[in-house]
């Protein structure tokens, strides 16, 4: 993607910056406000929709049986997809998704996976046969800013409201997916030897590199990706590690008890 | 947890999924910048041996090898 940014505004947000300030109040490793609501869809199995900011991002889930993967035979098969259609974003092109979207897609599902907060084991029908496929869809409705964090938050309260819909298919009374870990994907951003989180849509494209975190519930690290050509220092990748781990338990005691 | 750095130990590539605690993280960092020291002190040398070499055979510069 290449977003473009006025030299004019890019020199206000630096200079905003270097007085240890941003354009809308925050501090530097504030996140603007949050909103999830649960359940927005009704066909969907589990749906959330995530309000970060002006940012907006729906996700759903839907559930169907499934041969499984011929490696693990019995256990159930996550598949992610992010769509990001061009009204959300003057910088999103139709087509097939771009390198952005693959990332955002790859990274959400990164955070349900690693963090085990969904047991595949459970997931498993007839083992080699039958197994559930679990699909989380991302849709992004309005990117102002830092949609992978309100990705990933909205794929685990999807998850999180999810029915298993077992008595459509056959297989004995609906029940509730069972989660057991909330992962937290926080987003920082590099630029000029400043760490931003949670960038909007103005200073996400001013940054040299953006490093994403995601924590699970007992503090553990179960993700990370850095995109972006420009190169962070040690000591800020260990800054942006704490902080993330510092945000992800407030985002979690706040919205997403288990 | 592939890590790629510059011989300033600047991080240009950071990946990782698994479980790490926080303090296992600053390990595999550390263990990574000594590992990416090495493989530096290695290619270096290896370069110049070879390239630094065959500049001198063509009786040209070799300080171009050397240059950081």
């Amino acid at each position: 993607m290449t977003n473009v940014i006025s030299e004019i505004r890019k020199d206000y947000l630096y200079n905003l910056m270097l007085r240890g300030e941003r354009a809308d109040g925050r501090s530097f490793d504030g996140y603007r406000d949050i909103s999830i609501q649960r359940g927005f869809i009704e066909k969907a199995e589990g749906s959330a929709l995530v309000k970060l900011g002006k940012t907006q991002v729906l996700v759903g889930v839907k559930m169907q049986p499934g041969e499984p993967f011929a490696d693990s035979p019995d256990r159930g098969v996550i598949i992610t997809n992010a769509e990001l259609v061009p009204l959300a974003s003057p910088f999103f092109e139709p087509g097939p998704p771009n390198e952005m979207g693959i990332e955002l897609a790859r990274l959400v599902d990164r955070g349900v996976r690693e963090s085990k907060s969904l047991d595949l084991k459970s997931l498993c029908i007839v083992p080699g046969e039958k197994v559930w496929i679990i699909f989380i869809d991302v849709h992004i409705l309005d990117d102002c800013g830092n949609i992978m964090d309100a990705s990933s938050l909205g794929a685990i309260a999807a998850l999180l409201n999810t029915i298993v819909p077992a008595k459509k298919f056959g297989l004995g009374e609906d029940y509730p997916l069972e989660v057991k870990d909330v992962p937290i994907a926080t987003t920082a951003m590099e630029f000029g030897g400043v760490i931003l989180f949670d960038a909007d849509s103005d200073e996400e494209p001013i940054a040299s590199t953006k490093m994403t975190v995601i924590t699970t519930a007992d503090g553990r690290i179960c993700g990370m990706q850095k995109s972006g050509t420009g190169m962070l220092e040690t000591e800020q990748v260990y800054r942006i590690v704490d902080i993330a781990c510092e945000r992800a338990r407030e985002i979690r005691e706040k919205f997403l008890e288990v | 947890m592939p890590i790629a750095m510059t011989p300033a130990g600047e991080i240009t590539l950071l990946q990782m999924d698994g479980g790490l605690t926080i303090d296992e993280f600053h390990e595999a960092l550390e263990l990574a910048r000594s590992g990416c020291r090495q493989i530096y002190e290695v290619q270096r040398r290896v370069l110049i041996e070879k390239y630094g070499q065959l500049e001198g055979e063509r009786g040209e510069r070799t300080e171009v090898a050397t240059c950081d």
